[in-house]
């Protein structure tokens, strides 16, 4: 079913919507909250909780695109139950590496008074990714989005895990710079 | 919240086109070539190439009969993916599994390709030339008609249900065919086989030997197709692909060999193997994949639709079930669950109906290993 008509099926309030979102991106989004919490139980129940709040959220809302929108929420439920978990020392290893790697992209901030805006620091983002190459904002995205292991990312590019790692360090690098240079507070 | 935490959730807020856009691998580009001439022929030969290749799937094939429904079923691929990674990616095919259930294992020259787009997304119907049978009764130079649900889309690029290559003109393939429900024909009445899931499908490769169509694609393995995986995917020889065709075609055909009859209604069936190992593992709390299929009052197997229902009613209280109706994964009409032993023991089965538990998709033969611990997802 394309996306527009499950959007009408929402839009209708049909309760179908809900099954036919699940058909068409359950797997994808379970994949996304399994990588972050690497649990599958727990990965399903943040598909369910995500398809309730794409239940509750369209109509008012109509997503441009939809899979994102639903990716999106899933990802965000998914890194709220991360958070729980780690409180109680528990919660996904690869999430912890890539918190681990994200922190190298921050400079020592703590001459500065105040954080920026989330929209500052997305619309910062957004342009650095306009900046890198395809295979580059490729390999960002599947690290720091999806939370792919290296592993994953080398054997989908059919690269070395070395060379990803390589490359990744060179894009949080630059993204180091970016953050630094456009006064980012994070 | 940590900097980090925090620059992870705003990372999750970039505009939506660089999420979809990470969901396909990107394909390679064409390295810049110096010399204009040879890049205005390059571009020529491309020019042509692309022209050609277009015509081919743009051109309908009008022997194939279409039956009135296709055959096809979609969300075989859904099903697939939903015991959850954990499971699935510890459940592997193996090849006797995949000897036992093909009509037919060819090598094959792919000749001609056809394409048509229906309601459920395109198929293609391949004709190939027969080099050598590994199973099964054709003879080398015959022609084999096989579909696969896959195809090109106006812009030419790829769609493919487990994101397995598509047959091109020119390739040589070794194929795991079975019989399609629908019983398509071409006009002169010759079988239309499909692949066996993209998990019977082998191309042969520079190297002299043929490489399974997972880990040969362009495209990453999805999650649709990990709980697809082939023990031992090596690229193999031919002399190879028939050790392991002889040495898997003793093994019995059916999947209730051991029964001498079906379940009829109200009769619960489950294979030895099984059974043992479920009384083994009364006092654990653990999860398993397993297989099973529904009879009607008199032993015959349910229809789809009928199987289906049943579906339907057992998820509807709560249990873990799927179906994959036709082509991939496991047999037709057969019911996959995720059970805990005490979802088992009370399971509420229908009283018209018999049930038979089946294989569990698992390393070794066939049934779940009683070593194999990895398979447990405890609770």
């Amino acid at each position: 079913m394309e996306d527009r008509d499950i959007i009408k099926l929402y839009t209708a309030r049909s309760e179908t919507a809900i099954t036919e979102t699940n058909i068409k991106y359950g797997t994808y989004c379970r994949s996304i909250a399994f990588h972050i919490l690497g649990n599958s139980e727990d990965a399903d129940e943040c598909v369910n909780e995500a398809l309730w709040n794409v239940w509750n959220s369209v109509p008012p809302q109509i997503p441009r695109d939809f899979r994102a929108y639903f990716a999106k929420i899933t990802r965000n439920i998914s890194l709220n139950r991360l958070e729980k978990q780690r409180a109680q020392k528990r919660g996904g290893k690869e999430m912890e590496l890539v918190f681990e790697e994200l922190s190298n992209c921050i400079s020592d901030q703590s001459n500065f008074q105040s954080i920026s805006d989330d929209i500052v620091i997305r619309e910062t983002l957004n342009r650095f990714l306009k900046t890198l190459s395809e295979k580059e904002r490729w390999m960002f995205v599947r690290r720091y989005w999806y939370a792919d292991s290296v592993g994953d990312i080398a054997r989908k590019l059919r690269m070395s895990e070395n060379h990803v790692r390589v490359v990744l360090h060179r894009v949080r690098r630059k993204l180091k710079t970016v953050l630094e240079k456009e006064g980012v507070v994070i | 919240m940590s900097q980090a935490a925090r620059l992870c959730r705003l990372i999750g807020e970039i505009d939506d086109s660089y999420i979809t856009a990470a969901v396909d691998v990107p394909k390679p580009k064409m390295l810049w070539l110096k010399i204009t001439a040879v890049a205005a022929c390059a571009a020529l030969v491309i020019g042509i190439v692309h022209v050609s290749v277009v015509s081919d799937f743009n051109t309908a094939c009008d022997s194939i009969v279409y039956p009135s429904e296709t055959p096809m079923d979609i969300s075989g691929s859904f099903v697939a993916a939903q015991f959850g990674e954990q499971l699935a990616s510890k459940t592997y095919i193996n090849y006797s599994q995949l000897v036992s259930r093909a009509t037919l294992i060819i090598c094959a020259d792919v000749e001609n390709i056809y394409q048509k787009e229906t309601d459920q997304g395109y198929v293609i119907y391949a004709e190939m030339r027969v080099v050598e049978t590994l199973k099964g009764d054709t003879q080398s130079g015959s022609t084999v008609y096989v579909q696969d649900n896959a195809g090109r889309d106006k812009r030419g690029q790829t769609v493919s249900l487990y994101d397995d290559p598509l047959f091109e003109k020119g390739n040589r393939v070794l194929l795991f065919l079975y019989i399609p429900q629908g019983d398509i024909t071409t006009e002169d009445g010759q079988q239309l086989y499909a692949v066996w899931g993209s998990v019977g499908k082998f191309f042969y490769d520079k190297d002299g030997k043929y490489h399974w169509s997972m880990l040969y694609s362009d495209r990453y393995l999805t999650e649709s197709t990990i709980s697809m995986m082939l023990r031992d995917p090596k690229p193999k020889t031919l002399e190879e692909m028939k050790q392991l065709v002889d040495n898997a075609i003793d093994v019995t055909q059916s999947p209730f060999a051991s029964f001498s009859r079906s379940p009829r209604g109200g009769e619960v069936f489950y294979r030895p193997h099984y059974s043992g190992f479920l009384e083994e593992l009364q006092t654990k709390h653990s999860q398993f994949l397993i297989s099973f299929y529904v009879y009607d009052q008199d032993g015959v197997p349910l229809s789809c639709d009928k199987t289906k229902e049943e579906c339907v009613r057992l998820a509807s209280l709560g249990y873990h079930i799927y179906q994959k109706p036709s082509t991939q994964y496991q047999c037709d009409h057969e019911i996959v669950g995720v059970f805990t032993i005490d979802e088992l023991n009370s399971l509420e089965f229908c009283e018209n109906y018999g049930y038979c538990f089946g294989d569990i998709w698992n390393s070794g033969n066939d049934f779940i290993s009683k070593m194999d611990e990895s398979l447990r997802i405890e609770g």
